[in-house]
C-alpha cells in the first residue's frame, strides 16, 4: 500500500516533470509497465488539463472517470483561492477609497509637483484668455472700426454723382444670388493684381464667397 | 520616485510653454492695439530700402521659390475663413492645395494657371484656367513704374507673425481711388505672411494671415498632382467663358478712371444659359496693378435686377445701377468712387 501510494507519488512528480535520474527511471518504469502505473500516469495527466483547461481532450478513454472527476472537482472546498479573492477585493477597495477620499494626500497643496500643476492650470487659463483678448482686438473689425461701405466723407464730396451715401443704404451682408456669382467671377478673373499670386489665390480660395 | 522627477520635468516644461505663450499672445494684442486707427502702426525704422516694385517682386519670387504649409487665415467683412495649405514649387511649377476649414467643405488645387476646385458636397468639380495667374510677373514689371506713381512704400520695421520674423511694408495710396495695404514678409525668403487692406483713415477692412506656418516643408508635388487628377465621382463643370473685347461687345469709357488699365474681357454665361450675346453677362477688368475692378453689363431684367445700390464685403465693393436697357454691376477692391467713376465713364457704343 505504501509502495503504491509512493508510486503515485512519483508518477505525479514524472508528470510535473519533477524528476531526475534514478527516481525518473524508477518512475517511468513502474508508468509504462504496470497497469496501475499506467492508469495512474493516464490519470494525473487528465487531472492537470482539466485544471488547466476546464476540459481533457487526452483522456476521454473512460468518460465515467472524466465525469466523476469533473464531479469531484467542483465539490472540492476552495477556500485558498476564495482567500486570495478576498484579499484581493480588499486591496482594490482600497485603492479605490485612496484614490477618491485620500486621494488629494498623495499629492499635498504643498507637494512641489501639485504646485507646478496648479501653476500651469493658471497659465493655460491664461493663454487662453489672453487668445480670446487678442482675437477679439484683431478680427473684431479693429476695435470698433465702423463697418466698411463708408466711404471717406471728403471723397463722397469729391465726386458728387457717387450713388446714395454710406448712410443712406447700410451695408449688409451680401445674399443677393445674382451678385454672388459676379463676385465670385470677380475674385477668379478679376483678381489681376499684384496680390493675385499667390496671396490673392489663397485668400481668394480660403474666403468663402457664394458658396454652391 | 525616478517618475514623480520625470513627471514633475514635463509638467514645468508644459508650464513654461504656457507662460511663453500666454506672454506672447499678450505682446502681439499689445501691438494690434497700438496698430489702432490714427496710431501710425508699427514703429517706424526704415530697415531696408526697396522699391514698391522690388517688394512686390521678392515676395512673389519667395512663393516661387519655396515649399511650405500652414494654416491661413481671412478676416473681411466681419466674416472669418481659414483653410490649410499646401505649396510645393520645382523652380519652374508651381502647385498648391487649398482646403477650407470653414464654410461649405471645397478643396481647391492649382498647378500654375490651372485650377481645379473640388465641392464634395454637391459632387461638382470646377476646372478653370486663370489668365490672371499668369500674368505675373510680366504684369509687375510692367506696371512697376505705374505703380510707384500710384502708391508710396514705407518700411515700418518688423513683427512676427505666425512665428517668424517679418518685415512690416506700408502701400499708401497717393489719392483717394484706392486703399492702402500694410503688408507682412517674412524676412529671410520674402513670403508674405500677413496682409492688411486699409481705407483712408488706416482702418482694416480686410486681412489675411498666415497663423501657422511652416516653411521649406515636404510637401509632395507628386501627391498633389495625384490629388488634382483624382475627379472620380465629381461631375466636371468648365465656366463657360468666352474671351471678347470692348469695341466687340460695343462698349468704352468715356474717360480713364486714373491709374486703371483694362486687363481684358470675357463674355460669360448666366447659370443655365449659353453665353449667347443676348443672355450672356459682359465683364470687364482694369487694374491699377494692386487693386482690381470688374465692370458686369448685362440687358435690364426687371424680374432680375430689382436693388440698385452698393453694397461692401471687407475691402470689396460693390454698385449696381440701371443704365438705360442694360444693367451695370462694377465690382472691386476700391473704394466706393472709384467704382462711381468707372460708372460714370461707361458709354454704350451701338
Amino acid at each position: 500500500m505504501q509502495e503504491a501510494i509512493k508510486n503515485r507519488e512519483l508518477v505525479s512528480a514524472l508528470v510535473d516533470g519533477q524528476l531526475q535520474g534514478e527516481q525518473f527511471a524508477q518512475a517511468a518504469d513502474w508508468a509504462a509497465r504496470d497497469v496501475e502505473g499506467q492508469l495512474t500516469w493516464q490519470a494525473y495527466h487528465a487531472v492537470g488539463e482539466v485544471l488547466r483547461t476546464g476540459d481533457s481532450m487526452a483522456s476521454d478513454r473512460d468518460a465515467a472517470f472524466m465525469a466523476r472527476l469533473k464531479i469531484r472537482l467542483q465539490q472540492e472546498p476552495l477556500y485558498p483561492r476564495q482567500a486570495d479573492e478576498n484579499k484581493l477585493i480588499a486591496l482594490e477597495a482600497l485603492d479605490i477609497v485612496a484614490g477618491t477620499q485620500f486621494g488629494p494626500k498623495k499629492y499635498a497643496a504643498n507637494d512641489a509637483a501639485y504646485r507646478w500643476k496648479r501653476l500651469a492650470g493658471f497659465a493655460s487659463i491664461l493663454a487662453v484668455v489672453a487668445v480670446g483678448f487678442l482675437a477679439s482686438g484683431i478680427w473684431d473689425g479693429q476695435r470698433g472700426a465702423p463697418q466698411l461701405a463708408q466711404v471717406p466723407a471728403e471723397a463722397m464730396q469729391s465726386n458728387p454723382v457717387a450713388s446714395p451715401l454710406p448712410g443712406d443704404a447700410p451695408s449688409v451682408m451680401i445674399r443677393d444670388a445674382e451678385l454672388d456669382a459676379l463676385l465670385v467671377a470677380h475674385r477668379q478673373f478679376g483678381g489681376t493684381t499684384a496680390f493675385q499670386g499667390p496671396t490673392g489665390f489663397l485668400r481668394n480660395a480660403t474666403f468663402e464667397g457664394g458658396g454652391r | 520616485m525616478k517618475r514623480t522627477q520625470s513627471l514633475s520635468i514635463r509638467i514645468r516644461a508644459l508650464l513654461i510653454k504656457a507662460v511663453v505663450f500666454a506672454t506672447l499672445s499678450f505682446s502681439v494684442a499689445a501691438q494690434t492695439g497700438a496698430e489702432a486707427p490714427g496710431s501710425g502702426a508699427a514703429v517706424e525704422t526704415k530697415t531696408t530700402e526697396r522699391s514698391v516694385g522690388e517688394w512686390l517682386l521678392r515676395m512673389h519670387e519667395a512663393s516661387r521659390q519655396r515649399s511650405y504649409m500652414g494654416t491661413f487665415v481671412v478676416q473681411a467683412g466681419g466674416h472669418l475663413s481659414s483653410a490649410r495649405i499646401w505649396h510645393a514649387c520645382d523652380g519652374e511649377q508651381q502647385m498648391e492645395r487649398v482646403e477650407s476649414l470653414t464654410g461649405t467643405p471645397r478643396s481647391t488645387f492649382r498647378r500654375n494657371d490651372q485650377v481645379v476646385t473640388f465641392w464634395p458636397v454637391s459632387r461638382v468639380a470646377i476646372s478653370e484656367k486663370r489668365e490672371s495667374l499668369g500674368l505675373f510677373p510680366n504684369l509687375l514689371q510692367a506696371a512697376n513704374s505705374s505703380i510707384a506713381k500710384l502708391y508710396r512704400v514705407q518700411t515700418l520695421g518688423h513683427e512676427r507673425v505666425a512665428g517668424l520674423e517679418a518685415d512690416v511694408v506700408r502701400l499708401s495710396p497717393l489719392d483717394n481711388l484706392r486703399f492702402g495695404y500694410r503688408i507682412w514678409s517674412e524676412r529671410k525668403t520674402g513670403l508674405v505672411v500677413k496682409l492688411q487692406t486699409l481705407d483712408a483713415q488706416g482702418r482694416v477692412l480686410e486681412q489675411a494671415a498666415f497663423s501657422e506656418l511652416q516653411l521649406d516643408a515636404p510637401v509632395s508635388m507628386a501627391n498633389l498632382t495625384q490629388l488634382m487628377g483624382n475627379t472620380e465621382g465629381y461631375r466636371i463643370e468648365k465656366p463657360g467663358l468666352v474671351k471678347t473685347s470692348p469695341a466687340e461687345e460695343g462698349w468704352a469709357l468715356k474717360k480713364e478712371v486714373p491709374g486703371f488699365k483694362s486687363m481684358s474681357c470675357f463674355r460669360r454665361a448666366r447659370a443655365g444659359t449659353t453665353a449667347t450675346p443676348q443672355d450672356a453677362t459682359f465683364q470687364w477688368i482694369f487694374s491699377d496693378g494692386l487693386a482690381s475692378v470688374s465692370l458686369f453689363v448685362d440687358a435690364y431684367d426687371a424680374s432680375r435686377h430689382a436693388s440698385p445700390g452698393h453694397r461692401a464685403m471687407g475691402a470689396t465693393h460693390t454698385l449696381t445701377q440701371r443704365m438705360g436697357i442694360w444693367w451695370l454691376t462694377a465690382v472691386g477692391e476700391v473704394p466706393l468712387q472709384t467704382l462711381s467713376a468707372f460708372a460714370l465713364a461707361l458709354e454704350r457704343k451701338d
